[in-house]
């Protein structure tokens, strides 16, 4: 009985990393209708930039200081990457886009110029041999930023169909080059992030609970309501009111562009509250993310990608089912059982746990 | 009793054809550029770029990858590009390929305790099949059980598909990895990994003789693609694609047809599965994960979706990167990563659709237009 | 008037979603040739072609083709019975051609099979021709011969209109139901679609039933119009009768209409 109070609370737990992962998702979706892959890996970036600040690492800030700076830079980073990238798939202008990327790219080169000396540069490029001098590889580099910046302006336009499966392939590739970047910026080898609650536990009756468990489990359950009751209010209908029909949203007044970029900054506060709690519950490892966003994709389905108390609730189970199932009858079954909720779920029922109802298009 | 193609009105009623040779181009086309990859082992004029120097055992072994990769690929072009069905569970009919002809074919067990050791035993031990039987028998199977994984298309649309058959997918590979641990009898040994009896050619040796299997799989899918989508089945996929809410009046079962299109994609990819298990020598579930799967769609949407030679492009592209990037793994994401986001902003079909893309850019036209006035002038 | 069961008859048809009554104790009986079905926006008209079409049930009556029940029939097996439909919006393939879209109209008539497609057999070959000049000869009387193998997203949207009557008509149908098939279509393009409509009624036993919002075309090309309006038919008739009746004038038509003198009787 305490073994399985134990697996409930654990499964608790990761429940609420899904769900978490899961609501961000959905605000997201709900309000630009673009399927986040890379919800977990911004979410992580979040979390590594909060433990470097924190007194674990590096900086050496207080605990919390760490986290409300990691928030903050969440939804700066979130709101960036939908004006960056997004944007300009939805006709809005590609200059942004083409101004950061050649800078960027621009400082790349030179510093990888610097860092690796003068032919590697070229070298550097696959395929390509190497033994270019100096003045040459800068030339190189720098005639590349105003060419990439020309390149960017003139051929990324505005999608003909806003699918989804562009963006969604657009999310998968930005997924990638995080976690690459992640493993550049900081080591590949697991990082403890302590909390001031880290490791501490309290018993009921004969089972052991970790405070880390039950933070995450209210953090999370309280994040939920939040956002549900943000949904309901002045800005939450003028979000929906973007997603369901951006072109008339902005004839009524409604300013698109602001509201998808709160959209983004609070889905990605959101995604680094969860990674934050998980990481420090857990080990700050660059792993951390891959295994949660599927997890958070099909808590997203539970809940029709509509329906928010349905995302935390498919979450909430999925875990709970993981845990127990794989304590009372065997761990190698535990992976099987998000898969399976998630297919059993949708043959049921084809919108999910939601029950909002959808008309035909005839 | 010929048919004549015209009709009472004067009218054709194919499409005209340019005339000539022209009128057979993908046909030339294919067969010069199948041609040139079939005499590459003796004539490696690849070895230029190192890694798909078919003159060495490395190259060939990278080529075989691509050909995997790309006959996957157009099973999987079929599926999402022509029938616009998201169907993510590719990775885990790939591995049934792999598995099931692997199984199939090793050896049985080896009882002998004198010269099997049990952990070599457990790792190559199957049913003994001849490989050309396991072969066929298990494509058909994986396309019975890819139609399986398709039912939910019945009744789910777009992203819910998509995570339905992701999950089937992942969970036909947790299937093969938790033999032994929780049932055995299928003998896939688990999650340790299975050897891979090769099948040796006409005597050639095992890495050329994967080099054919994998360019094999590549010209059976390719041609079965072409059939297919040039006719109409491929005007039926497309119809339910595009026009799907009106399929019904029309008379075209969508539903079915969206099986019909799961089938055959599972069925190439399970050839595919089973000429990169020939390939790689070994198999082990780990290598057939959602990750294998974003790189199908990496090597699918780069080359082009919907395109003839989308995915041997995509493929050529993926595995020579992965090759130089080889040791620095970090470097491998970002390039996949950043080329995606690229080619989703820049080139949405692939680089297969660069050649159009020029053809039609309002710069090539000035250069026509420049040219033509200059032909014109005396 | 001989005994013979109306082509199309809707007996008593009720339709809700939910709590939203759509239909309303409609009955209606089209017979051969081209029959009017019109009536302000949201009365219920293309609900009317749903449930002919299978895409919506009804909550309670009867739906009749020939006298014979269509209730329990999928979309797929109406168009085997003899219906064909188009869309307000037309629902196309547009980067295949002219003549594949059409094509698609003959599938549910093809007897040779995928595999027969896949292992080259000449009679499917045979087949598929012989389906192309029924097509070709059916876009030729509605002027779109020259473009039949022209990008469909090349064509105007009138053009496009067209292209997806001819699928419907290339089925063989018995019944024919266009919804607003002219509404966006210039002066010409509406003049061939209708040439070519009267052509056909003329050779072949069909039942049309046309939505439409342009008055003068619908007096002019049909002989029968029911009014729809909020979901019951509030009236049927010549057009003569129609556009003359009190209840029709203050719901739709307001006092200015004037008949034209070519309108059907």
């Amino acid at each position: 009985m305490a073994q399985l109070l134990q697996q409930i609370v654990a499964g608790l737990e990761a429940g609420s990393y899904y769900s978490l992962i899961g609501l961000a998702i959905v605000v997201i979706m709900k309000s630009t209708d673009v399927p986040n892959f890379a919800m977990a890996e911004m979410g992580l970036v979040a979390a590594y930039v909060a433990w470097w600040l924190s007194d674990d690492a590096e900086i050496g800030l207080p605990f919390w200081l760490a986290i409300i700076i990691g928030l903050v830079f969440a939804a700066a980073f979130g709101a960036a990457t939908q004006f960056l990238l997004v944007r300009p798939l939805t006709g809005l202008s590609n200059q942004p886009l083409a101004i950061f990327a050649s800078l960027t790219f621009g400082f790349v080169m030179i510093s990888q110029i610097r860092e690796r000396g003068l032919p590697g540069i070229i070298d550097w490029i696959p395929g390509l041999g190497g033994g270019y001098p100096l003045p040459v590889a800068i030339l190189l580099a720098l005639a590349l930023v105003p060419i990439t910046y020309f390149v960017l302006r003139k051929w990324v336009k505005k999608l003909d169909v806003i699918d989804h499966f562009p963006l969604l392939l657009l999310t998968i590739g930005l997924n990638f080059a995080l976690a690459s970047i992640i493993e550049n910026l900081w080591s590949s080898t697991p990082q403890r992030f302590e909390s001031p609650w880290s490791g501490q536990t309290f018993n009921i009756g004969e089972t052991r609970i970790g405070w880390d468990q039950m933070i995450s489990i209210s953090v999370g359950a309280a994040i939920a309501f939040l956002l549900a009751g943000f949904f309901r209010s002045k800005w939450g209908v003028r979000m929906r009111a973007i997603a369901e029909d951006g072109s008339t949203a902005r004839m009524l007044g409604i300013n698109a562009g602001a509201v998808s970029l709160i959209a983004w900054a609070i889905g990605t506060t959101v995604a680094g509250a969860a990674m934050i709690l998980n990481t420090s519950s857990t080990v700050l490892e660059l792993g951390s993310a891959e295994g949660l966003i599927l997890k958070g994709f099909i808590a997203a389905v539970l809940g029709g990608f509509v329906s928010l108390p349905g995302t935390f609730v498919g979450g909430l189970l999925v875990g709970v089912a993981e845990a127990v199932v794989g304590g009372q009858i065997s761990t190698s079954l535990q992976p099987t059982m998000a898969l399976l909720i998630v297919v059993a779920v949708l043959l049921v029922s084809p919108d999910g746990l939601s029950r909002e109802a959808k008309l035909r298009e005839v | 009793m010929a048919v004549t193609e015209t009709s009472a009105s004067g009218h054709p009623l194919y499409p005209p054809k340019p005339a000539g040779w022209r009128s057979h181009k993908t046909l030339i086309s294919s067969v010069a550029i199948f041609a040139v990859l079939a005499i590459l082992p003796w004539f490696p004029v690849l070895a230029f770029t190192g890694t798909f120097d078919t003159g060495n055992d490395f190259g060939a072994g990278n080529m075989a990858f691509v050909f995997a990769y790309a006959a996957a690929a157009v099973g999987f072009n079929l599926l999402v590009g022509y029938s616009g069905t998201l169907g993510l569970a590719h990775a885990g009919l790939f591995a049934l390929g792999a598995y099931g002809t692997a199984i199939l074919s090793a050896p049985p067990e080896c009882l002998d305790f004198d010269t099997c050791e049990p952990v070599v035993r457990a790792a190559s031990a199957g049913y003994g099949w001849p490989f050309f039987l396991a072969l066929p028998v298990v494509c058909i199977a994986a396309a019975i059980i890819g139609i399986v994984v398709g039912f939910p298309a019945a009744r789910l649309k777009g992203f819910f598909l998509a995570i339905a058959t992701l999950a089937l997918g992942e969970l036909i590979v947790t299937i093969i990895r938790l033999d032994d641990a929780v049932w055995s009898g299928l003998k896939t040994n688990g999650g340790t990994g299975k050897q891979v009896p090769i099948f040796q050619f006409f005597g050639l040796r095992p890495v050329t003789s994967a080099y054919f299997m994998a360019l094999g799989a590549l010209v059976i899918t390719f041609i079965g693609y072409v059939i297919l989508t040039e006719r109409r089945l491929g005007r039926t996929l497309k119809a339910v694609r595009d026009t799907e809410i009106a399929t019904g009046p029309i008379g075209i079962s969508a539903t079915y047809y969206k099986l019909v299109a799961f089938g055959l994609a599972a069925f190439s990819a399970a050839l595919a599965g089973a000429a990169w298990a020939q390939n790689s020598a070994f198999v082990n579930p780990s290598s057939f994960r959602t990750r294998l799967l974003v790189f199908l769609l990496v090597v699918l949407i780069v080359g082009g979706l919907g395109r003839l030679w989308g995915p041997l492009i995509g493929a050529v592209f993926f595995v020579f990167l992965r090759q130089e990037l080889q040791d620095t793994q970090k470097l491998l994401f970002l390039l996949i990563g950043i080329a995606l986001i690229l080619t989703v902003l820049i080139l949405p079909d692939g680089f297969a659709s660069l050649p159009d893309r020029i053809r039609d850019s309002r710069w090539a036209q000035d250069l026509r237009r420049r040219f033509k006035s200059v032909a014109v002038k005396p | 008037m001989s005994g013979a069961p109306p082509p199309l008859e809707l007996d008593d048809l009720h339709v809700a979603f939910g709590g939203n009554r759509v239909l309303e104790g409609v009955d209606l009986q089209f017979g051969l040739g081209f029959n009017g079905l019109i009536g302000p926006n949201g009365a219920g008209k293309t609900t009317v072609f749903n449930v002919l079409s299978g895409y919506v049930k009804p909550t309670s009556g009867a739906v009749l083709k020939a006298g014979e029940s269509l209730s329990g029939l999928s979309q797929t097996d109406r168009v085997k019975a003899g219906i064909s439909r188009t869309f307000q919006s037309p629902k196309l393939i547009l980067d295949a051609t002219v003549m594949e879209n059409t094509l698609l109209g003959r599938h549910h008539l093809f007897k040779w099979g995928h595999l027969a497609e896949l292992l080259l057999l000449p009679q499917q070959r045979n087949e598929e021709t012989e389906a192309r000049r029924i097509c070709m000869e059916m876009l030729d009387r509605f002027g779109l011969a020259d473009d039949a193998h022209k990008e469909t997203g090349d064509l105007s949207l009138g053009a496009q209109k067209i292209v997806e009557v001819c699928r419907a008509l290339v089925a063989d149908p018995q019944v024919v139901l266009l919804d607003e098939p002219a509404a966006g279509l210039g002066a010409d393009d509406v003049t061939v679609l209708l040439a070519g409509l009267r052509e056909l009624v003329a050779a072949r036993e069909i039942c049309v039933v046309i939505i439409e919002h342009d008055l003068e075309l619908v007096t002019t090309m049909c002989p029968e119009i029911s009014v729809l309006h909020f979901g019951r038919i509030i009236s049927q008739g010549t057009p003569a009768e129609v556009t003359s009746d009190p209840t029709v004038i203050e719901a739709y038509l307001g006092a200015g209409f004037e008949l034209s003198d070519e309108a059907a009787t």
